[in-house]
């Protein structure tokens, strides 16, 4: 983005007159309010969808009261949490105990600024940027662990406590499907990773179609990436129905909100990474880096495809039990983490038997061949 | 080998799990929103699931037809919780029409002037309404019975004005049974009388 920004100092004489700094900083303010304000969006919009499509499921209707089919619910609900006191419970830690939800917010929030929205439409582009995902949304193991031991409450100890073994546990398979993905694109920046899925139709280039190992990485990729957005049937840290809330248990007010709120936009956090990595990002048909209407659709697609995520982790939610800690654990390093070391070799030889062939592009000449 | 078993049953029944769900989310939701829906309405108008409105047979709020009521007392008596309260005056002898299906019109020479149930205390239990001979006490679908004071809990059936008419009714009734009375005993005496000092058989007597 800092290209960008050079152009319109270029282009406008009056930007010339103030310090290179100042206009850095005030562009950074503005891109990360009006950051600030999609991720608001998003989340407050997930949890009226989430509500109304688990309604659906239940057989129940859901929110409708607040506005067309209950469609501001999300704004009753943040501000009636806005007015409530809020409380910090006498044996708890105070400092830690307030710091926590904050934690939690930017290692979900931070995550956002590397998204590649489209192919011109990011607020910052790194060359590590997948690391930088990986590296930011493990803030926020820190901060429900501080939450949860802050609270002087032996189930959100537990919460907190079981959502970093679990994090840490399903950081490990997660990372193997990241570097299967990396492998294929060759590149850490996520405009890089996207850029590098180009292909016939916009769709036949995706990591996912690359080869069969690499679509069995993109399964491991979710279900890691689910667990370790603490959603159900991974939601331990909270389980309801064990710790009464779990690591939030203690919280209330717009603290509480902060980690609801994290939860919610960590839906299409991990649909929009999930997407980058497998399915192409903006990729897509008729989307163009080079003219502003590609651009334009190519948002679209990104959108698009991440919300199908979030509607496919609603889903899960709504229809799964939630799993024991030990099969939890069992999962991942009896399951996943061997089978994305599978993956990943057989990439690997993959990519160095048949080069950068897509699976497609294999079909085609053992068709070539057949014939 | 269990490994890759486990794998495919894991599959296999996720894939079934959120079948279930996403089969259950096309379908309307059986949710009644129900203010907003009159459950008492056979049709349940802007509901399109498979729940049944209030059924006709629905035991709710107990009411009263006066018109057919004879106050032969049998519902007082057989409510096991005494809420039902009936004062009768007599009145001129008419037919009180029988609401029961089948049934037949009896004859009417009481009137109500004070029919009051405590739907507080009432149980629902239907033993008033078996006992009436009349139909005149029936269930209704109403459910709703909230108040704000408790002595609207019970109902009046017989308003005040219905009460003044059917007392005056009954004061006219009983000055002509009065005066019939009277007439019919001035005329026993008369023909008494005439016995007395004639002998004819008086007319309209016997036979």
């Amino acid at each position: 983005m800092q290209a960008t920004v050079d152009r319109l100092i270029a282009q406008l004489p009056i930007l010339q007159e103030v310090p290179v700094w100042a206009v850095y900083l005030v562009w950074m303010i503005v891109v990360g309010a009006v950051l600030l304000a999609t991720v608001s969006l998003i989340a407050g919009i997930t949890s009226w969808v989430e509500r109304r499509i688990a309604g659906r499921m239940q057989s129940r209707i859901g929110p409708n009261r607040v506005g067309p089919n209950g469609f501001f619910q999300w704004i009753a609900d943040g501000l009636k949490c806005l007015f409530k006191e809020d409380i910090t419970p006498d044996n708890a830690d105070w400092s830690l105990f307030r710091v926590a939800p904050y934690l939690v917010f930017v290692g979900m929030f931070g995550a956002w600024a590397v998204l590649p929205y489209s192919a011109r439409i990011f607020a910052a582009d790194l060359n590590v940027g997948i690391l930088y995902v990986m590296a930011i949304t493990s803030l926020v193991v820190i901060g429900i662990l501080m939450g949860g031991w802050a609270s002087g409450n032996k189930w959100s100890l537990f919460g907190a406590i079981r959502s970093s073994a679990q994090i840490v546990s399903y950081e490990v398979p997660a990372g193997l499907a990241i570097t299967t993905a990396v492998v294929m694109s060759g590149s850490l920046s996520m405009q890089g990773i996207v850029k590098s899925q180009a292909g016939p139709m916009g769709i036949l280039g995706w990591n996912v179609f690359n080869n069969p190992f690499a679509t069995i990485a993109f399964f491991i990729y979710f279900i890691a990436a689910v667990a370790e957005g603490n959603r159900t049937p991974f939601d331990l840290p909270e389980a309801e129905s064990e710790l009464v809330s779990g690591y939030n248990t203690e919280y209330s007010g717009m603290r509480f909100v902060f980690f609801l709120f994290a939860e919610w936009a960590n839906l299409f956090l991990i649909g929009a990474v999930t997407t980058t990595l497998f399915l192409g990002g903006w990729q897509g048909p008729f989307a163009n880096p080079d003219t502003w209407w590609g651009v334009m659709i190519g948002g679209g697609w990104f959108f698009l495809k991440s919300c199908v995520f979030v509607f496919i982790l609603i889903w899960l939610r709504w229809t799964l039990p939630r799993l024991r800690v030990d099969q939890l654990m069992g999962m991942c390093w009896r399951y996943l983490v061997p089978i994305a070391f599978v993956c990943l070799l057989g990439t690997l030889l993959w990519m160095s038997i048949l080069g950068q062939r897509a699976f497609f592009g294999v079909i085609k000449m053992a068709a070539g061949v057949g014939i | 080998m269990s490994y890759f078993g486990d794998i495919v049953e894991a599959v296999v029944s996720i894939a079934k799990g959120m079948g279930v769900t996403i089969r259950t989310m096309v379908r309307p939701p059986e949710t009644v929103q129900y203010p907003d829906i009159d459950v008492l309405d056979p049709k349940m108008a802007g509901y399109s699931a498979n729940l049944k409105p209030v059924s006709e047979r629905f035991r709710g709020i107990l009411t009263v037809n006066t018109d057919s009521c004879v106050v032969d007392n049998l519902c007082a008596r057989a409510c096991p919780v005494n809420c039902i309260q009936i004062e009768g005056l007599k009145g001129p002898k008419t037919k009180a029409k029988n609401l029961l299906p089948g049934g037949k019109d009896l004859p009417k020479t009481r009137y109500p002037v004070r029919f009051d149930i405590h739907i507080g205390r009432c149980l629902y239990c239907g033993l008033c309404v078996e006992a009436c001979n009349t139909g005149a006490i029936y269930f209704t679908r109403e459910f709703r019975g909230q108040t704000q004071d408790y002595g609207n809990l019970v109902r009046h059936f017989v308003s005040e004005s219905e009460a003044e008419r059917i007392k005056k009714l009954a004061e006219e009734e009983a000055e002509r049974a009065a005066r019939e009375k009277a007439e019919k005993e001035a005329k026993k005496a008369a023909s008494e009388e005439k016995k007395d000092t004639g002998g004819d058989r008086p007319e309209g007597e016997d036979q």
